[in-house]
């Protein structure tokens, strides 16, 4: 890893690629007034254990926008196996990012801390801060409840509950809000019209959730965490068990619930993370190796190992 | 396949292969669907014997059988309604105290315990099952009756026998054997069944189901009500009807604490009798073909029985399958 992000950040680098880093560095000391010192901080610690400045590439995240969760040195281990290694990165608000890179290299690992979620399992242990809000998510003291309403989460294959497609909906709302009948039927067809699904099961919310195809049931999973009023989602791989036109409108409510919602999507697809993120992250290993706006990641990866990925040389 | 077009021996044998092959998936066929057969077979023919063995009774009796409290071999007076009282008085007791328990323990197995303990409890369930009913019948007799009769029963008469209705289930003599001993003795012997089928039931629920019931910050029981029990309604029902239909037919065990006295009970701390308890007492001393023959009639009452309930069990999945929508 050292030899390779060195390589890669010696003078050589692309002029479109300083220029943008410059452009980034400035913006953020603008937000860093607000956000206090910590965060100045941060990146120093970073990039000493990383023992490369490839790792700054998380001050793209200041472009235009504020950052809506911040990922601060996180580790993860499954056991004794070190899954992920000093991980910075700053998820940007009303964006899409996209984390990407071979199976096995941590990404869907780094999603499942976001709602700690892999507290399921013993033995998963994350250490490290992530911080949304003024708050660190990992704190022993977050209401698990209270932080799932807020981060919402989409899997990998669809998983209707074994009820009604309305009170698919329902359940998770119930969790939270009382609401009176008509309300609940107006939370419904909202989410379901966020999620696209409303023309297609208007007349069947009574129906089984299972009996709706793979898409159909994806985006109803879609619209049940959107049901529940989430500002952050997370989507493990939504389209990976799906046909490319049920993908295509994944991909394009995906691409309209960013004016709403901060979203991290898992992909294996790199059309995928180029067609719906604003930000790409690249995983190898356990590490973020590059993490830059979509379009610079794709055009001008300014690390050796991103380049041969997204070139297809391996992965 | 590039392998058998390489060598020409494999493809001369080819066409032979293929008729021992089918003739063998022929016999295969034949021999499963014989198996299969073989139960319809089997069910039809005890039906039918329990039928012919029991005319004499039924014709005699009618319908008055079901409702008859009389059990006189001397006079040939037969009724059924005292054992069939016990019958399900025993296995509701029965059913009342191991569904929570089971439901319990198959729950904290699959979902909540630490994982060194999980194979401990599982083993322990499984060596439950494995013990044959005439050893809980005496341990029922010899331990469990005077244990509850010197330290249990008192202490519940004492408590709730005045109750107007509860206290049904807490009132006679404190002598250790009876209707409510033969209840949790079974309870006790069906508990283990019902936690296996749950415990398997439970665990092939999607761990990604699960995850995403919780990722919309779902509490633990929450999880388990709305998405892990309707997953598996089928699995648990099925378990429910596997202990029931052990608490209706068990024999041995019964027949050992139930007091096999032929009154309805006036509480269920009095001794009573259930079906299996009374053929297994009495068919040796059945003399006269009518005695014999209210037995058998007995028999086909709870082999009635145990067929109700399964029809029950699936209007029940009927039921709870239409409310989730089809």
């Amino acid at each position: 890893m050292a030899s390779s992000s060195t390589d890669s950040l010696s003078p050589g680098t692309t002029p479109s690629v300083a220029a943008r880093n410059t452009y980034g560095e400035t913006e953020r000391s603008a937000q860093e007034t607000s956000r206090g010192s910590a965060r100045s901080d941060a990146p120093a610690a970073k990039s000493e254990a990383l023992s490369g400045p490839a790792q700054q590439t998380t001050g793209v995240v200041a472009k235009n926008n504020p950052c809506k969760v911040a990922v601060r040195d996180l580790n993860f281990h499954y056991g004794d196996f070190h899954a992920l290694k000093n991980i910075n990165v700053d998820i940007v608000d009303n964006e899409v990012t996209a984390f990407i890179g071979p199976s096995g290299c941590g990404k869907s690992t780094l999603l499942r801390c976001f709602n700690r979620i892999f507290e399921l399992y013993p033995g998963h242990k994350a250490s490290g801060s992530i911080e949304m809000d003024g708050m660190n998510l990992l704190d022993r003291g977050v209401d698990l409840n209270v932080l799932r309403s807020k981060i919402g989460m989409v899997f990998q294959k669809p998983t209707p509950f074994p009820m009604s497609i309305y009170d698919n909906i329902a359940f998770g709302v119930r969790l939270y809000e009382k609401l009176k009948r008509h309300e609940m039927d107006e939370r419904v067809e909202w989410s379901l019209k966020k999620a696209a699904l409303w023309d297609e099961v208007k007349d069947k919310l009574r129906a089984n959730g299972s009996a709706l195809s793979g898409g159909q049931q994806q985006r109803l999973c879609i619209a049940r965490a959107v049901a529940v009023k989430p500002e952050v989602l997370l989507l493990d791989e939504p389209a990976s068990a799906l046909d490319p036109v049920a993908t295509l409108k994944i991909e394009e409510l995906v691409h309209e619930l960013r004016e709403d919602y901060t979203i991290v999507i898992v992909t294996h697809n790199m059309q995928q993370a180029a067609r719906v993120a604003g930000y790409t992250a690249f995983f190898h290993l356990g590490e973020v190796v590059e993490y830059a706006d979509t379009d610079s990641l794709f055009t001008n990866p300014r690390e050796k190992r991103t380049e041969d990925y997204i070139t297809g040389r391996y992965g | 396949m590039s392998d058998m077009t390489a060598n020409p021996d494999e493809q001369r044998l080819a066409p032979e292969r293929r008729a021992v092959g089918a003739l063998g998936d022929r016999i295969f066929h034949g021999v499963t669907a014989a198996s299969a057969l073989l139960v319809l077979a089997l069910i039809a023919g005890i039906a039918v014997s329990l039928v012919i063995g029991a005319w004499p009774a039924l014709a005699k009796f009618g319908f008055g059988f079901l409702t008859s409290s009389q059990w006189n071999p001397v006079t040939d007076d037969f009724g059924a309604l005292v054992a069939i009282f016990g019958t399900l008085v025993s296995s509701a007791l029965a059913m009342a105290i191991a569904v929570p328990v089971s439901f319990g323990i198959a729950l904290f197995v699959t979902e909540l315990s630490p994982v060194w303990l999980r194979r401990p409890i599982s083993t322990a369930i499984e060596l439950l099952a494995a013990i044959p009913s005439i050893i809980y019948g005496m341990w029922g007799l010899f331990v469990f009756a005077p244990f509850l009769s010197d330290n249990v029963q008192p202490w519940l008469n004492d408590a709730f026998g005045d109750l107007p209705i509860l206290g049904y289930l807490f009132s006679g003599p404190p002598i250790g054997i009876g209707v409510f001993t033969a209840g949790l003795v079974l309870a006790i012997m069906v508990i283990p069944f019902i936690t296996a089928v749950m415990r398997d039931t439970f665990e092939v629920v999607p761990p990604v189901l699960k995850e995403s019931s919780y990722a919309l910050g779902a509490t633990t029981w929450e999880v388990v009500r709305s998405v892990i029990l309707p997953y598996t309604k089928t699995g648990v029902i099925g378990g429910i009807m596997l202990g029931l239909g052990r608490a209706l037919g068990e024999t041995m065990a019964v027949t050992f604490v139930i007091g096999n006295a032929h009154n309805i009970p006036n509480g269920l701390f009095y001794p009573g009798n259930s079906i299996a308890a009374t053929l297994a007492n009495e068919f040796t001393e059945a003399s006269g073909g009518m005695y014999t023959s209210a037995l058998i009639a007995l028999g086909l009452v709870l082999f009635v029985i145990t067929l109700i309930v399964l029809v029950l069990a699936r209007l029940l999945l009927l039921q709870l399958s239409n409310q989730e929508g089809r």
